[in-house]
């Protein structure tokens, strides 16, 4: 066996930089085909910036959206927000808290979806929705725990503090004069589940991008963050 | 270190690399700064880019991951296992287990496993830090981001001191360890937790 010279460790490292130049490349360049730059949501302020404005300026950013035609970059926000699965990966929900006020969304990445709508009493998470399924909880830190009861089933699940651009975001778009509502949940993990009704059918949410190019059957879909303010 | 010129040298570098010359008035400790001051740089400078970098989050479903997430899972285990030939090979080299003197081929054993675990993690990392970034939301996420900065710091740091002679010999086992034990902390809070939380699923 050729003994390796000093150089060795060098060209590993070289390689692990290469490689990872490369694949960060594929990554940005495959934005590309959209022809939206790669950097079209690295426009607003940083991460750490937006932390602080967030919960002030997201919605606004929403409402900006809603009055322009065009793509618009909407921000992610941040806050009480939670999302998590069932104990048996029967549904994913969302969940955000500001002060005493909860909304929330819980679907199966397929037909059934609900929006929640409640409180939080102390630590205690309560929300409805209007086909009557509920949700009751704990929140700790970083944390909910909770049962979410939908037909006659009673789901366990815990959900984890979602860091933007992880949460809940809900999707409005007119289709040939039909309203249509989607709902969207990024896990931490970055993994999305969503679901959506055009008037009363349930469709398949499209893919959610985060640069206002989502788009439901060619329309576009105007997406805003939900946060535990009243919408 | 057979090969160890005339004996009077410390013992260093059982991984067979040749050591390479150093200046005389290099000091054990001194030598291991150095390795030590830029894997810190690159630790740090991989966090503020984590948590400057905005993330991006749809890189998720392109970057030639199939199945997203699972494979970044299944990626990072290719790596850990790896890292436990890592622990072995070495434990073999320095005689702590298995035959002596190790097997010719431990050496190459333990430099291919190494190359090979680092550069399976590379996809991963990118994608961490690219879509997703420095989170500090849970302790899971905290010590993952943590320990994903220090395992590619402590991995640069090893693999300058490699490079360089003279190095106390406590310095290589230390920074072999902070390598394997930062990724194995890694791997715990992210795939082992994604397998016990969505199932192993590929």
């Amino acid at each position: 066996m050729a003994r390796p010279t000093a150089k060795g460790p060098l060209i590993t490292i070289a390689a692990v930089v290469v490689v990872g130049l490369v694949v960060l490349l594929v990554n940005m360049g495959t934005r590309d085909p959209s022809g939206l730059p790669a950097a079209a949501v690295t426009t607003g302020p940083t991460a750490a910036d937006r932390t602080d404005a967030a919960p002030t300026t997201a919605p606004g950013t929403g409402e900006a959206a809603t009055e322009d035609a065009g793509p618009t970059t909407v921000e992610p926000v941040t806050g009480g927000i939670y999302a998590g699965r069932t104990a048996g990966r029967e549904m994913t929900i969302a969940i955000a808290v500001d002060g005493e006020r909860a909304v929330g969304y819980a679907c199966d990445g397929k037909r059934v979806e609900a929006w929640l709508d409640g409180t939080l009493s102390g630590d205690r998470l309560s929300m409805t929705a209007k086909d009557g399924t509920t949700v009751e909880g704990t929140v700790t830190t970083g944390q909910v725990d909770g049962t979410l009861t939908t037909g006659d089933r009673d789901l366990a699940f815990t959900a984890e503090s979602a860091a933007p651009p992880s949460g809940l975001y809900e999707g409005r778009a007119d289709v040939r004069g039909v309203s249509a509502r989607i709902g969207w949940i990024v896990l931490p993990d970055g993994s999305q589940v969503g679901a959506g009704k055009v008037g009363d059918t349930p469709v398949d949410a499209p893919e959610l991008v985060l640069d206002g190019t989502t788009s439901l059957d060619g329309v576009p879909v105007t997406v805003t963050p939900v946060t535990g303010e009243a919408r | 270190m057979s090969t160890g010129p005339g004996g009077v040298d410390p013992p260093t570098d059982p991984t067979g690399f040749a050591p390479v010359p150093a200046s005389p008035s290099r000091t054990g400790t001194t030598v291991v700064l150095v390795p030590l001051l830029v894997g810190g740089l690159v630790a740090v400078a991989l966090g503020v880019y984590g948590r400057v970098h905005e993330p991006t989050f749809f890189a998720v479903n392109i970057a030639g991951f199939s199945s997203g997430v699972a494979a970044k899972a299944w990626l990072a285990s290719v790596g850990f296992v790896l890292a436990l030939v890592q622990l072995w090979s070495a434990a073999v080299l320095y005689g702590r287990i298995g035959p002596r003197p190790a097997p010719r081929w431990t050496g190459g054993l333990h430099r291919w496993s190494g190359r090979v675990a680092v550069l399976a993690t590379v996809p991963v990392v990118v994608h961490c830090l690219y879509a997703l970034g420095f989170q500090d939301g849970t302790p899971r996420l905290l010590v993952h981001s943590l320990l994903g900065c220090v395992f590619y710091g402590a991995f640069v740091a090893k693999m300058l001191l490699l490079t360089r002679r003279g190095a106390p010999g406590w310095a290589l086992p230390v920074l072999g360890g902070i390598v394997f034990a930062a990724l194995a902390g890694v791997w715990l809070t992210s795939s082992l937790w994604f397998f016990t939380t969505t199932g192993v699923t590929f």
